[in-house]
């Protein structure tokens, strides 16, 4: 490997790391931060800094969501879930291990599948069926009524509140206003990052409150021996994520939330369902590459500002087949999961344990931070008043749902649209 | 001291001498779409000459709503004939384009692309961008009274999604922009987008049968906004002169100009008699 590739793959690494820690910081706003600077790489640099960026906030993004219960990135939603389970030092030590091993052998599995099958990767263009998706959304979101810790009624009720609040403002498929009252703010929808951080972040960290800091050793672990779960396992998940990243607008979050839930079906084991559903996420962190590089078809956001950046410096699909890109890639991503390996599991000591403190004083500090980093957004996005009143509003019913599981809530806030439109485009099709 | 005092005054003038023009250039469509590149482009290689802050919310309702009232100074901002279709049948925001000063007006009439099949002759799926009850189904459903054929319409979020699905085999058409057909061509060499929506040419399916119902295509303007005419006229020729240069920023993702149909010296009467007639057919 080329060693100027040296630094889009340190560049990638530090965006990562932020993408991963900070909740509401993702891929798409780092990489509009960046983008004079992102000018300098070429096609191929461009590449092993976005696919760097994207599989070490995977990486990182479990730490966080296992030890903290927070979900420093969004498809670690499932990994705080179930981190309210850990009870025992063991149990968070073999999270996070068999976490940073799955990551390793699901993106490396789907980076040599791949390799091994080059010449037929443009057979996924099959998946890409009106039919394929909207089944798989629904065989999720119904999976989730009985799988996720709540009584069936109340996951049901979560779900239809999700795409409630997801339909809120103007939907471009239908042509019609929901709920926007003629504010021109609410035309563009409730703000994701405050949703996610006031009805997910706040009630997963405040079901902790009354935790005595002597009984919260579930939250402390040890670098015992690495976690290693069953290969079947983790061909299982490799593969859901795999398919799971391809999803247009979900990508990883729809890979670790759709292996998290088939792992309900199979085990009760919250070690094994938080590995199942991190070795997902990152499989899918590469598989959302492939239609970007196939059929030159950005799946989400970051991906488009990739795409014009790499367009900028020549790429098209004339002249540039996906084979060409895979050998550096490769050797690319083989060295960021060592990166990513060692980060997630021997260096993750290094965070400094916030356990000395008050569980109360972390969860408000912690409460505090997701405030600021809800004014950074809306700053970001010019609606800092709208977002400051959205976190207003939905703050409070975070707090009420705080001995709820509400990752049903906030799944199907995302994905709404595509279930939506999807069973519309259905009937069409039908 | 004093050396000091003159040193910093010499420096204080000598920046406020060269200072650039302040320039806010506005997105007024989504963070993904091809009004958001080309702002970010525009941003890029207008900073040579302007000090340019790009103001990005990805959402027109609050960029024209909410945003630009509160902008003073030189403002340059996309605005699309779909858009304004929306906004005059009641959506959030509408804005008339005779305000300001056109200093780019694109036209990107649509294609239609196929796996084989003729869609004047054999019947299938269509597919096209939003909304479902919008003026892309009325073409389809002008396309079956003309032909004869029973097309179904088939709705997609986007071009690419639509670009996915002929691909694939969902649909057997797509109508598709000239930037679409250019990457949808080169996935897949047993697509072809030979027949256009334009309202004349010599592949235009509207010239062929006389049936001026079946023309479609985006109008598109970049207008300047809070600037006197020197100021807009010094801007256009910055942006042509980016245009000219393949290797700029725009001149990257217009593929040298060729995406589009851009046209930069219309009168204002000229401009109307474009974007009136468009704007109405797509409501």
């Amino acid at each position: 490997m080329d060693i100027y590739y040296f630094v889009p793959h340190l560049v990638g690494v530090g965006l990562g790391l932020i993408s991963g820690l900070i909740p509401g910081v993702g891929n798409f706003v780092l990489m509009l931060l960046v983008w004079p600077f992102l000018s300098v790489f070429g096609i191929v640099e461009l590449l092993i800094m976005y696919a760097s960026m994207a599989a070490i906030s995977q990486y990182i993004g479990s730490i966080p969501a296992i030890v903290y219960g927070i979900p420093g990135e969004s498809s670690s939603y499932p990994a705080v879930a179930e981190s309210r389970n850990l009870t025992s030092i063991s149990q968070v030590s073999q999270a996070i291990s068999g976490s940073a091993f799955g990551s390793v052998v699901g993106s490396l599995t789907v980076v040599g599948l791949c390799y091994a099958f080059v010449e037929y990767t443009d057979l996924i263009k099959h998946f890409y069926n009106t039919k394929i998706l909207v089944g798989l959304l629904l065989l999720v979101t119904l999976v989730m009524i009985v799988t996720v810790n709540n009584r069936w009624w109340v996951n049901s009720m979560l779900i239809l509140s999700g795409i409630g609040l997801g339909m809120i403002g103007y939907n471009s498929y239908l042509n019609i206003n929901f709920a926007t009252f003629g504010n021109t703010y609410l035309y563009a929808g409730l703000p994701m990052p405050v949703v996610l951080i006031c009805l997910f972040a706040i009630p997963q960290m405040l079901h902790h409150w009354d935790t005595e800091i002597t009984k919260s050793l579930n939250k402390t672990y040890e670098l015992g021996r690495l976690y290693i779960l069953n290969p079947v396992a983790l061909l299982g998940s490799t593969l859901i994520g795999f398919f799971g990243g391809l999803i247009p607008g979900l990508t990883t979050v729809f890979s670790s939330t759709a292996a998290y839930n088939a792992s309900m079906l199979f085990t009760k084991d919250p070690v094994k369902r938080i590995v199942v559903s991190e070795t997902a996420n990152n499989a899918g962190a590469f598989s959302m590459l492939l239609p970007l590089l196939i059929f030159g078809v950005p799946l989400i956001g970051s991906e488009a500002i990739l795409l014009f950046l790499m367009e900028q410096k020549g790429f098209n699909l004339v002249h540039f087949k996906f084979s060409d890109f895979l050998p550096e890639l490769a050797l690319g991503l083989v060295v960021v999961n060592a990166v990513g390996f060692m980060m997630a599991w021997p260096l993750s000591k290094m965070v400094p344990s916030f356990y000395r403190f008050n569980i109360k004083i972390i969860i408000s500090l912690l409460i505090i931070a997701l405030f600021f980093v809800t004014l950074y957004t809306g700053y970001m996005n010019y609606s800092m008043a709208y977002y400051l009143i959205c976190f207003v509003v939905l703050a409070p019913i975070g707090v009420l749902l705080r001995n709820v599981d509400t990752l049903p809530l906030v799944f199907a806030f995302i994905i709404h649209n595509k279930l939506v439109d999807g069973l519309f485009r259905l009937n069409q099709l039908l | 001291m004093k050396k000091l005092v003159i040193a910093v005054a010499v420096a204080l003038f000598s920046t406020t001498a060269v200072a650039a023009d302040k320039l806010t250039i506005i997105n007024s469509g989504s963070k993904t779409g091809g009004f958001s590149m080309q702002s970010t482009a525009y941003s890029t290689d207008l900073a040579d000459t302007y000090d340019v802050n790009l103001v990005n919310p990805g959402d027109r309702c609050v960029a024209l709503g909410s945003l630009l009232p509160k902008i003073s100074g030189p403002v340059l901002m996309p605005w699309a004939s779909d858009y304004e279709a929306v906004g005059r049948d009641g959506g959030c925001v509408k804005f008339d384009i005779t305000k300001a000063i056109t200093l780019r007006y694109d036209s990107a009439p649509l294609f239609v692309c196929t796996r084989g099949g003729d869609i004047a002759k054999n019947s299938g799926r269509v597919a096209h961008t939003v909304p479902v009850d919008g003026p892309l189904a009325r073409v389809v459903a002008e396309m079956n009274k003309q032909f004869s054929t029973a097309h179904k319409p088939v709705v997609y979020d986007g071009s690419g999604d639509a670009r996915l699905a002929l691909i694939n085999g969902e649909v057997d058409y797509a109508l598709l922009s000239k930037k679409h057909v250019l990457v949808v061509t080169a996935a897949d060499k047993s697509i072809t987008c030979e027949q256009s929506l334009a309202s004349a040419g010599p592949n235009s399916l509207p010239a062929q049968t006389g049936n001026p119902k079946l023309a479609f295509g985006w109008d598109m303007t970049w207008m300047a906004l809070n600037m006197t005419p020197a100021q807009a006229d010094r801007l256009k020729m910055r942006m042509m002169e980016k245009h000219l240069d393949c290797s700029t920023a725009i001149g990257t993702w217009t593929k040298c100009n060729t995406v589009y149909n851009t046209q930069w010296n219309l009168s204002t009467d000229e401009i109307s008699s474009r974007w009136e007639p468009m704007v109405e057919s797509q409501r």
